[in-house]
């Protein structure tokens, strides 16, 4: 083999591999999902017919599709918002303890439950949210309060769904905000400190504008998190009940397929989700462009 | 870090070690023909104990018993896995998605398989319970399993209560709204440190329908969605009217099901195989008819029957070789501890904690729905949330049913 | 008062596990007589033997480990040649096929379960491992991106050198670059480890055979349990064991894990 050659074909022997597995896991089965939103096949029975929009026009009939679409932005309302100031928050407690095992302590303390899977997150709140023997009634008791149905509750479901997700994923934001934050060179903050200004103003005029870039990715990432996360923590937890109460759009796409094998209804479902992600990533391409202050 | 490594290692060895100590069993009979069977009963129940009887004979026959949830997950798991060809050879489908198992799942007719083994096993079950396997013409099930929905009365609460231990065997739905009530007084009110609740009729599809035709109304009737006539919704008012007056807490089935047996429910309309469980509770448990309305009861029945979907004929035979031992009368001996009415020709001793299930039994009982089409497990998901939803407050009994209506006949037709 | 948010914030997160840890050491029957210890009187090892006995959890645990284990693999012997080609090849369509890739971090991990989950079963791959694994491979987005800013630290004439001595392509990737970005590759190893180790609604599709399934879809079968005295004692000791490996891993390799989340090796 020539060197000439061997430099012409390494690209694609090095990315080839990659393109290929993108493009066949993840790339088609998005085009498969567009064709076999406008047919009737469901891999059980072998014909298939073109039913144009038909599929669309049921799930927007179902009373459960339009609960889940309602969630989806309780959840991203919400959950949006927390994941990104709560972390933030720790985050800028954390830089000002001063580095050692107690830091490392809470680190450690407050990703735990990133590293986790979701059944195993799932199970252990179930447990908690247990009605009869679970901690969380038990110690309502002890301060007089009620018992309630947690998971199981129409009114709770959703913010049952919530806790667990918020508490799964906080970890990773903090992280990447304190990275961020240690990155800041110290003379930027020691000038500032000498002008007087006060810490929290201090905070939003010099700190986050330097961090900006971070806050731009964890902006993008936890608005797609928010849509994928949660379908482990609703499926573990309450399945989407009661009646839909905590599903999003996303695990009822997952139910219309592979729970009731309604193939066309749920690649209706998931073409949907693939065009508001698209819209939702460029909403936050334009809005942040021109905010984010980059470094170099 | 030695230690570090030393640890690390000694996980992998030990994980290592323990895989293949898994694995062996498994391995150790492979010249048998092994059949797995889809079921909702764990290694602990009284099911594995037939399944262990079965095996030990040696018929050159290994049966496996994987559980797989409730009938609906365990539909479910099987349509992902019949549709990607691999089937369980046998599963536990339930009476209510017979046209489901039969259209959809694709279970297979005995007597396709082996006309005169199925005639054998099929003599063994009294004639009254051969339709609920028949369907669309063809065999496609033991019909092993019959239960009713019953009221099951947690004695050492009644007592705590107060109330009279002379329990009527025939209890109506207003004596039952007033025992609530005087549970609820006795024992309410905060003093109990956990979840708890007087009356529970439980939230799911069946005791709904027992309501509704106690009322004179039915869900499905022929082809035809009839669940808002004025008989059924007065049916289905009733059967939420103690969720108002907080004598009913709603949980869902599974959570209720531990709520019972964990002692912390006063009455609970359910299934009667439920004795099973509630035998080794550790709460003294007493079984009452299921409440009448207006002094009148058209009960339902429910419960299971074992299918074969093995595509493959070795299979499929040596299924039915199990088939014949579950029919037999040491099967069903067996079987019987699992808490189910007796279906078979057989004379088996009836269990403590059956008496009203075998009373209502005598009364007669009618089918639990079985929900027509290929989309049957659909239709149950959607009448269960319409039931879940009156049974919240969301909407009432008549809206309820009126819209259940709207959304379960495109479903079943 | 710094240290009081702090310490609030952590004992919150923890309280889930610390509980799921105290449950599986107290005997099922306490479990659910209420009566509340934060730790048992007497810890016991009922639960596991209970789970063992009942599941085969041994099973699932080398299952976890093996998928797993091929997951990490694959996803790095695909994730790092493609890396350094961004980062030191030139080559047409190089940006093309650099966020072909790298945009599938945006998409939802179930979004084509559908027709991925036809596919694997026309291949005959359901109920397999390798059902699980292969598809799995495919989420390299981050990955890739990760590995070509790695690579982009190394110093252009590093390879300019390696040229003026003949050294092609393959043997400047595995020569020169690699072993001067094994913390890079230590960091996605240990994120890819724990990921695939928590895959759970694919695996829940694809693995029907109990004694194929993995801790993460096992778990589940717990939560399935009818009509039946609660099984919390030896549920928390699976979820125990599910969350073991990663937990120990994360305690031996934080430095890598922190470094992958942040995007920070080598500082």
């Amino acid at each position: 083999m020539t060197r000439k050659f061997a430099f012409a074909l390494a690209p694609w022997i090095f990315t080839g591999p990659a393109l290929l597995f993108a493009v066949v896991f993840l790339y088609l089965p998005v085009v498969f999902s567009v064709g076999l939103s406008v047919t009737d096949w469901n891999f059980i029975r072998p014909e298939a017919n073109f039913v144009g929009l038909e599929n669309y026009r049921r799930i927007f009939a179902d009373p459960n599709f339009r609960d889940a679409l309602i969630n989806t932005l309780i959840y991203c309302v919400v959950l949006i918002p927390a994941q990104i100031l709560v972390p933030l928050g720790l985050a800028v407690l954390l830089i000002r303890v001063r580095q050692g095992t107690v830091a490392n302590g809470y680190k450690i303390a407050l990703f735990l439950p990133t590293i986790l899977a979701y059944s195993t997150a799932g199970i252990a709140w179930l447990w908690l949210f247990d009605p009869l023997n679970g901690f969380f009634n038990t110690a309502l008791g002890w301060v007089g309060l009620p018992p309630q149905r947690w998971h199981t509750d129409p009114d709770l479901a959703l913010w049952c769904v919530t806790i667990v997700a918020f508490w799964k994923n906080f970890g990773l934001n903090m992280l990447l905000f304190l990275a961020a934050l240690v990155s800041i060179p110290k003379p930027i903050l020691e000038a500032a400190a000498l002008d007087g200004a006060r810490p929290f103003w201090r905070f939003l005029t010099i700190e986050l504008p330097l961090i900006s870039p971070t806050f731009f990715f964890v902006a993008v990432t936890t608005t797609m998190g928010v849509l994928d996360d949660i379908v482990g923590a609703i499926d573990v937890l309450t399945g989407g009940g009661p009646y839909g109460q905590s599903s999003n759009i996303l695990h009822y796409m997952y139910q219309r397929g592979l729970q009731f094998f309604q193939f066309g209804q749920a690649s209706a479902a998931a073409v949907l989700i693939i065009l508001l992600i698209l819209a939702v990533t460029w909403l936050q391409f334009r809005m942040f462009e021109h905010r984010v202050h980059y470094e170099s | 870090m030695p230690s570090n490594a030393l640890t690390r290692r000694e996980v992998v060895a030990g994980a290592a070690g323990l895989s293949a100590a898994a694995l062996l069993p498994a391995r150790a009979l492979a010249n048998d023909t092994t059949v797995t069977i889809s079921s909702p009963w764990g290694a602990d129940r009284p099911f594995q104990q037939v399944v262990d009887a079965f095996n030990a004979k040696g018929t050159g026959v290994q049966v496996v018993n994987r559980l797989d949830g409730d009938y609906q997950e365990m539909a479910t798991k099987a349509l992902a896995s019949i549709a990607a060809g691999r089937p369980p050879e046998m599963m536990i489908t339930g009476w209510k998605f017979g046209y489901f198992a039969s259209r959809t799942l694709g279970a297979r007719d005995f007597n396709e398989i082996d006309a005169a083994k199925a005639e054998a096993i099929i003599s063994q079950f009294k004639p009254q319970v051969h339709d609920l396997v028949n369907i669309d013409g063809k065999l496609i099930g033991l019909p092993w399993a019959m239960s009713t929905p019953v009221t099951w009365i947690n004695m050492d609460l009644w007592r705590e209560a107060g109330l009279d231990e002379d329990i009527p065997m025939d209890v109506s739905h207003e004596w039952l709204m007033e025992k609530a009530a005087a549970i609820e007084e006795a024992l309410g009110g905060g003093s109990h440190p956990t979840y708890r609740s007087a009356l529970d009729l439980s939230n799911n599809e069946w005791t709904s329908q027992a309501y509704i035709q106690n009322a004179g109304g039915y869900i499905i009737h022929g082809d035809d969605v009839v669940c808002d006539s004025p008989e059924a919704v007065a049916g289905m008012a009733a059967f939420a009217e103690p969720v108002q007056p907080g004598l009913w807490k709603n949980l869902d089935y599974r959570a209720q099901a531990q709520a019972q047996i964990g002692g912390a429910i006063a009455i609970v309309c359910t299934s009667s195989a439920r004795s099973s469980s509630l035998l080794d509770a550790g709460y003294e448990f007493k079984d009452v008819m299921f409440p009448s309305l207006g002094g009148t009861r058209n009960m339902n029945s429910g419960g299971n029957f074992l299918a074969i979907y093995a595509r493959d004929e070795e299979l499929a035979q040596a299924s039915m070789t199990f088939l014949e031992f579950c029919a037999s009368k040491e099967g069903q001996e067996i079987w019987s501890k699992v808490g189910y009415l007796n279906t078979s020709v057989h004379d088996i001793a009836p269990l403590p904690l059956q008496d009203a299930g075998y009373a209502q039994l005598a009364e007669g009982l009618t089918a639990e729905t079985i929900w027509p089409g290929e989309r049957g497990l659909e239709g149950q998901d959607v009448w269960r949330q319409w039931v879940a939803r009156v049974l919240e407050g969301e909407v009432p009994a008549e809206e309820g049913m009126i819209r259940a209506k709207a959304e379960l006949t495109p479903l079943i037709g | 008062m710094v240290h009081a948010v702090l310490v609030l914030a952590a004992v919150l997160s923890v309280f889930p596990l610390f509980w799921m840890t105290t449950t599986a050491f107290t005997p099922n029957e306490l479990v659910l007589r209420k009566t509340f210890r934060f730790w048992p009187d007497e810890p016991s090892l009922a639960n596991f033997r209970t789970a063992f006995a009942g599941y085969p959890v041994a099973a699932w645990l080398w299952n976890s480990i093996l998928i797993a284990t091929l997951v990490t693999v694959g996803k790095l012997a695909i994730a790092v040649p493609a890396g350094f080609a961004f980062a030191h090849l030139r080559f047409r369509g190089r940006e093309a096929a650099f966020w072909t890739i790298v945009a599938t971090m945006t998409f939802p991990t179930i979004i084509g379960i559908v027709p991925l989950y036809v596919g694997i079963s026309m291949v005959g791959w359901f109920d397999t491992r390798a059902g699980v694994i292969v598809p799995s491979i495919a989420y390299i987005g981050f990955y890739v991106f990760f590995m070509r800013q790695s690579f982009r630290t190394l110093p252009r004439e590093m390879f300019e050198a390696a040229r003026m001595d003949a050294a092609g392509p393959f043997r400047q990737l595995l020569q020169i670059a690699i072993p001067n970005v094994l913390p890079s590759i230590a960091s996605l190893s240990v994120i890819s480890f724990m990921g695939a180790w928590n895959i759970y609604l694919w695996a829940l599709l694809v693995l029907d055979s109990p004694e194929k399934r993995t801790l993460a879809v096992g778990l589940k079968a717990f939560t399935s349990i009818d009509d039946h005295q609660p099984m919390w004692g030896p549920m928390m000791a699976v979820a125990l064991l599910s969350a073991l490996p990663v937990l120990l891993i994360f305690a031996f390799a934080q430095r890598f894990v922190m470094a992958a989340f942040t995007g920070r090796v080598g500082e």
